[in-house]
């Protein structure tokens, strides 16, 4: 492609005055000869008649086709800096292109097929042709392909060569669908880059524009559609960024909501281990004040209420804890059928077995809750375990273990070892308890209820009596015996001793001891 | 127990109780309050047993309610000013227990217990000075009476061959031997009575 090209440049500004004009055409000269390998060029001065006299206005000259592209850069350079309205005409064989412009943009186009050799041949002309199509809509349109279709045909281009110069102008993205695409995953790539330089630092997304733009151009998709395409990303990415800087809020919000319920939660612990350590200290003096008796004497219930006072313990809390002490010190007293121990505790521990035998049948009698009759063969297993290991326990304690119904239980099995039927151990049980004399021709051995023992030195297992089955007491005590055995039962049920192995006894010597007894 | 149905029965006789005592009506007023005891003894008897006629016997008396019991004495007491009731007799029975040396083992014929001697039950005859108790239509029917005298007809009330083995002869309590079991039945059930702590 070694063709010369014939180049005219003219300034045509009306409002430049000649002298001005001369010396437009002498920086021309020197700016182009500065360029590489022109200064074997020759310019030609091309003169005009102007104001009478014939001054010079622009230049002639003729250079290798290969050196346009940078002719015409100095050409736009010179534009872009003084934008002075000039007339380029290039002629290349047949063809003239003439531009008469003081825009540098105008220029560039050309500037741009002059670097690919091809401008001037009927290709190069059919190619610029089909780019500034292309650049028009970023594609080609059937009207213009149609339009390029005729161009090819005055052109004498053949079909293939034309398809082949279309897909150039339309360049690597030939539909305006795909260089959107293709310019929306450049800005998308360029945000990202954004995204992770700045993180949660918005920046002013402005300087990356420049650089899109001219990649739109290079691209050939209209400035409009990728500014909108632009538009849409900034958008987003400031959207990103607002929601993120609302998430650290919120964030920050709630840390300080958990923060602050950690301490919340910490100052309530730290309460509740002080609540703690003051009913612990408080339980200590309940213990000190009930040492000496079941309830603190004047002197310490005034400390007692002094402290409480003092480590702001609830009035309810303060019975609860003295309840507690009291139960620990001197025997629980529960009941599953809402029976007050605590008179029978009291009697107890002042040793007052006889009242508080009385107190026992109080007890039971209203724990069964029967009008108060006496208890029977049938009702006797309504009386609730808890309440009967709350007397027995009682009653052992205060007895160290002589008394009780436990102790009953153990003389009830020593005789049902050693006796045989049942009349026999009836009343073998009877005699070991201590309520019954041996029978004699005289009396069958009943005594009456005054009569017993109220003293420690009794039978073990003497007291509580079973009054509270009995109907009549100070004509003889002496339970029934269906009630006994009901009543023997239901404590074994409710409290069973513990397993012992029986001995085996020599049957001969048990009935021979039996009958020596009696 | 008290059924639910004879309810209004119950509060009219008690009210009648209490006009009879107001009148001063003793003795009619005693023998209401034994009718009293023998209906609570005979609804008591329809639950669970076989229907007959209804006695104030020692497993009888152990059973009859204390609210019956409560306001029968109310009405007494109220009346008498405290010196006749229930609770009157049962405060003179625990003192006499815990004051005399008696024995209630033996027979009763030389030492009669003291609290007959005390509320005024006991025959006063010089040929038979022992533990005999008065007929029934010898009982003083005034405020006149002993402390503790009324009500009794409902310990005079027995059935015949009780009566005869307590030394009468079909009167009842009357002129045989005062029968402690049932005495002390009675008792010891107002005083389970009164650990309720009175009426409801």
């Amino acid at each position: 492609m070694a063709e010369n090209v014939a180049c005219l440049i003219k300034v045509v500004d009306p409002q430049l005055k000649s002298d001005e004009v001369v010396t437009e055409v002498r920086y021309l000269i020197e700016d182009l000869r500065d360029l590489d390998d022109m200064s074997q060029v020759r310019f030609e001065p091309y003169s005009e008649i102007r104001d009478v006299a014939e001054i010079q206005v622009g230049i002639r000259f003729e250079v290798d086709a290969e050196r346009l592209g940078s002719i015409l850069r100095r050409l736009r350079d010179r534009l872009y800096y003084k934008p002075i309205p000039t007339r380029f005409l290039f002629q290349i064989s047949d063809i003239q292109l003439q531009i008469e412009t003081h825009k540098a943009g105008d220029l560039t186009g050309l500037m741009l097929a002059a670097r690919s050799g091809l401008l001037f041949s009927p290709v190069s002309d059919y190619l610029a042709e089909a780019e500034t199509y292309s650049r028009t809509q970023g594609e080609l349109s059937p009207t213009e392909l149609d339009n390029l279709s005729l161009l090819r045909q005055r052109l004498d281009i053949s079909e293939e060569v034309a398809k082949l110069l279309n897909a150039r102008a339309a360049g690597p993205y030939p539909t305006q669908a795909e260089k959107q695409r293709h310019f929306d995953e450049t800005v998308r790539a360029e945000f990202s880059r954004l995204r992770s330089h700045h993180d949660g630092q918005p920046i002013a997304p402005k300087d990356i524009w420049p650089v899109l733009q001219e990649l739109a151009e290079n691209l050939g998709l209209p400035t409009p559609e990728a500014e909108a395409l632009y538009q849409q990303h900034l958008q987003r990415y400031r959207d990103d960024i607002r929601l993120k800087a609302e998430q650290q809020a919120l964030k920050a919000a709630e840390d300080a909501r958990l923060a602050g319920e950690a301490k919340a939660e910490g100052d309530r612990q730290q309460q509740a281990q002080q609540t703690q350590a003051h009913r612990d200290q408080y339980r200590t003096l309940c213990h000190q004040a009930l040492a000496k008796g079941l309830y603190p004497s004047e002197f310490d219930q005034g400390r007692l209420d002094q402290a409480r006072r003092l480590r702001g313990i609830a009035p309810v809390d303060a019975v609860s804890i003295e309840t507690a002490v009291r139960d620990e010190l001197y025997g629980s007293i529960d009941s599953a059928a809402g029976v007050n121990y605590n008179r029978l505790r009291g009697l107890l521990m002042q040793q007052a077995w006889q009242a508080a035998d009385l107190e026992t049948e109080t007890a039971i009698l209203k724990a069964l809750n029967q009008d108060m009759q006496p208890v029977t063969a049938a009702t006797v297993q309504r009386l609730p375990a808890v309440d009967l290991a709350t007397i027995d326990a009682l009653w052992q304690r205060y007895s160290n273990g002589r008394f009780g119904f436990k102790a009953q239980q153990q003389v009830y099995r020593s005789q049902q070892q050693i006796l045989q039927d049942d009349p026999q151990r009836w009343l073998g049980f009877q005699q070991g308890l201590g309520w019954r004399d041996q029978p004699s021709w005289l009396s069958r051995g009943f005594r009456p209820y005054h009569n017993l023992d109220f003293s420690l030195a009794a039978p073990p297992g003497h007291l509580p009596t079973w009054r509270w089955c009995c109907p009549s007491l100070s004509h003889r005590y002496s339970p029934s015996l269906e009630v006994v055995e009901a009543v023997l039962a239901h404590l074994n049920t409710c409290m069973p001793l513990e397993a012992v192995s029986i001995p085996t006894f020599d049957q001969t010597l048990v009935v021979g001891g039996v009958a020596s007894a009696s | 127990m008290l059924a639910s149905n004879p309810r209004s029965e119950l509060d009219d006789s008690l009210s009648d109780l209490a006009l009879l005592l107001y009148d001063e009506e003793w003795e009619t007023a005693d023998r209401l309050t034994a009718q009293l005891l023998l209906t609570a003894v005979e609804q008591s008897l329809f639950s669970h047993e076989a229907p007959r006629r209804p006695e104030l016997t020692t497993e009888t008396l152990a059973g009859i309610p204390c609210q019956l019991i409560y306001a029968i004495d109310q009405c007494w007491q109220g009346a008498s000013g405290g010196h006749f009731g229930f609770s009157t007799q049962l405060q003179i029975y625990q003192e006499t227990l815990g004051s005399a040396a008696f024995d209630p083992a033996l027979s009763n014929w030389s030492t009669p217990h003291p609290f007959f001697e005390e509320v005024g039950w006991l025959m006063l005859f010089p040929l038979r000075p022992m533990g005999f108790l008065r007929f029934y239509n010898w009982l003083e029917f005034d405020l006149e009476a002993p402390r503790g005298h009324l009500p009794a007809l409902w310990y005079w009330q027995l059935p015949g061959l009780a009566s005869l083995r307590m030394g009468g002869f079909f009167t009842g309590q009357g002129a045989g031997f005062g029968d402690l079991a049932r005495l002390d039945v009675m008792m010891l059930r107002l005083s389970r009575c009164g650990q309720l702590g009175g009426g409801e």
